[in-house]
């Protein structure tokens, strides 16, 4: 015990160095994670837009601009705002809106997307609902075979008294399911609480349905329901686009990963919900790359708390759980040098340990202790 | 001599976690490009490519006839001709601007307006022709005959011309075109991308 006083300095020197060490080496495989994630290129969000203008995907190229502009900074930004004002006035087009509502109202099967807009448009109209009664009606009548899904949601969708904030859901599930984005299991529950009478339990999910619209627009909520196996997956993911603000983009580029992880059906062990979302979001603002990486595995290491951060949120969670972040992040880039340095220290520490105790260990040649050495 | 161990474990150590940065950047897959290269080939390249294209055409074989007829107190002539004829479609590609070429990070798809086919020619096979002559009584085949066949095989190329494709093969022309420009766009983008080629109709709505 005394000798161990005697090398005190010594071995907090030895344990400051061994810490140190200890946390930037045990944060190799997410700094690792981190390398690779700045190494990937920036999402093309001005490419997209442009893609999915051309598409007639309006609604959709807006949102990826509005996505873009909260992480773009400068002449990109810039760019976006261009790109985005050619999208809105390409939406408001009369003579495209004119020949839109031409093509998908009449029989509202439209295989391309200006027809399916056109069907959207007409079922807002009330008219739409009418025609699917009259169309899929008249079909029960001839050949005994009908589309029940949209019987039920033409009835919903006259009953407009029920829940007249949503009175447009309808028309919007009618379109996914003529395009075959509904799945089987949402499909059987609209039917199951028609054939019941409760279309007050379809209440829930048609809100949910209109709250992705909100935030991914009609067509993107269309594209989102496909990963919707029950109404609970349709509030999960109308949760997860209203709670993160890039939600919808993020889903809208990682598909169906990013949907299981939105709706937490994809776990990874020591990564919480809030921390996969997080990094869901980081690797849609890489694009299809980051996908890639999200795809591979990566986020995993990136995933789990970085030791100093973990130190952060035990002393003091808020400001020195961030500021421990900071310092992680800035170490990144000198980790190389830094790593073998306190390497190095570690060694040279235990070094002059060694030394020390071999110093005090040996007994004199003339039989008395030898003198401490001191450094 | 602990400080020049020290300094070659620094070293060692250095030169270790610098290889390990570096494979982890190369690791496989980290950046999914798209050509071999590894970039997105430039939209303006692409278009520039196809522009050097110039036409793409769709052949329509189909047959015309002429027939011209006279009658007169000598009797009356009528003379017919059916020819094999072949009617090219084409899409000017030379019009092509770079904005009518749109590629999707997410979709990994390329997409391509061009402008809808037109009738750029119509060719008749003359050597194939069937003829039908008739004559009155006081006409001669030879005289009377061979003149309005004459006639009647100058009024072919207007025939030709005047064909209206019917619906199902204006069908075929459009989508043979669209085939034919995305093979061409897929030769140029390479295998792992798709290519989605549509008409641009926007002005003509």
């Amino acid at each position: 015990m005394r000798l161990a006083w005697r090398l005190k300095w010594s071995l907090l020197r030895l344990g400051i160095a061994a810490f140190l060490l200890y946390a930037l080496v045990a944060d190799t495989g997410a700094r690792l994670a981190r390398l690779q994630y700045a190494s990937l290129p920036e999402f093309d969000y001005a490419a997209e837009i442009a893609f999915l203008r051309e598409q007639g995907r309006f609604g959709e190229a807006l949102m990826v601009a509005d996505a873009g502009m909260q992480v773009q900074e400068g002449q990109a930004r810039e760019a976006l705002a261009r790109e985005r004002e050619i999208t809105v006035r390409a939406q408001g087009s009369f003579l495209r809106r004119a020949s839109d509502l031409g093509m998908g109202a009449l029989s509202g099967r439209g295989t391309s997307l200006e027809g399916v807009i056109g069907a959207v448009a007409a079922d807002f109209f009330v008219v739409g609902d009418v025609r699917d009664l009259v169309i899929e009606g008249g079909r029960l009548v001839i050949d005994g075979e009908t589309d029940e899904v949209i019987l039920v949601l033409s009835g919903i969708g006259l009953a407009t008294t029920v829940a007249p904030e949503v009175d447009w859901v309808p028309s919007l599930l009618k379109v996914a399911k003529k395009t075959g984005a509904m799945s089987k299991g949402l499909a059987e529950h609209i039917v199951r609480a028609a054939r019941r009478g409760h279309y007050r339990e379809l209440m829930p999910m048609l809100r949910d349905v209109g709250r992705i619209s909100e935030r991914a627009s009609p067509g993107g909520a269309i594209r989102i329901l496909r990963h919707a196996d029950s109404p609970d997956d349709v509030a999960k993911l109308a949760s997860f686009v209203e709670r993160q603000p890039l939600g919808a983009f993020a889903i809208h580029v990682a598909g169906k990963e990013g949907a299981d992880i939105a709706k937490g059906t994809r776990k990874i062990a020591g990564a919480g919900d809030a921390v996969l979302e997080q990094t869901l979001i980081k690797a849609a603002r890489k694009g299809d790359a980051g996908v890639g990486w999200l795809r591979k595995g990566g986020f995993k290491a990136m995933a789990r708390p970085h030791l100093l951060v973990g130190i952060g949120k035990a002393l003091w969670k808020g400001n020195a759980e961030d500021l421990a972040a900071r310092i992680a992040a800035a170490i990144d880039p000198r980790s190389w040098w830094l790593i073998p340095l306190l390497g190095a220290w570690v060694f040279l520490e235990l070094g002059v340990l060694m030394q020390r105790l071999a110093v005090r260990l040996a007994p004199a040649a003339d039989g008395r202790e030898a003198a401490p050495v001191r450094f | 001599m602990l400080l020049v161990m020290a300094g070659l474990l620094f070293a060692g150590l250095a030169a270790f976690m610098r290889n390990l940065e570096a494979e982890a950047l190369r690791g496989a897959g980290v950046r999914e490009e798209v050509t071999a290269a590894g970039t997105i080939r430039p939209l303006a390249d692409i278009a520039e490519l196809l522009r050097q294209s110039k036409l793409v055409t769709v052949e329509v074989r189909t047959y015309v006839s002429s027939e011209i007829s006279n009658e007169s107190w000598r009797g009356g002539v009528t003379a017919r001709v059916d020819a094999p004829a072949r009617l090219l479609y084409g899409s000017d590609l030379s019009r092509l601007e770079a904005r009518a070429i749109a590629y999707s990070p997410v979709a990994k798809t390329y997409l391509v307006r061009i402008p809808p086919p037109e009738r750029i020619a119509s060719e008749i096979f003359a050597s194939d022709e069937e003829i039908a002559v008739q004559v009155g009584w006081l006409r001669l085949r030879s005289r009377a005959g061979e003149y309005y066949l004459g006639l009647a095989r100058r009024a072919l190329s207007d025939r030709a011309r005047e064909v209206r494709l019917s619906a199902a093969d204006a069908e075929r022309v459009r989508q043979g075109t669209l085939e034919q420009v995305a093979a061409m766009v897929q030769s140029i983008v390479g295998e792992r991308v798709q290519v989605q080629v549509d008409y641009d109709e926007r002005g003509m709505r």
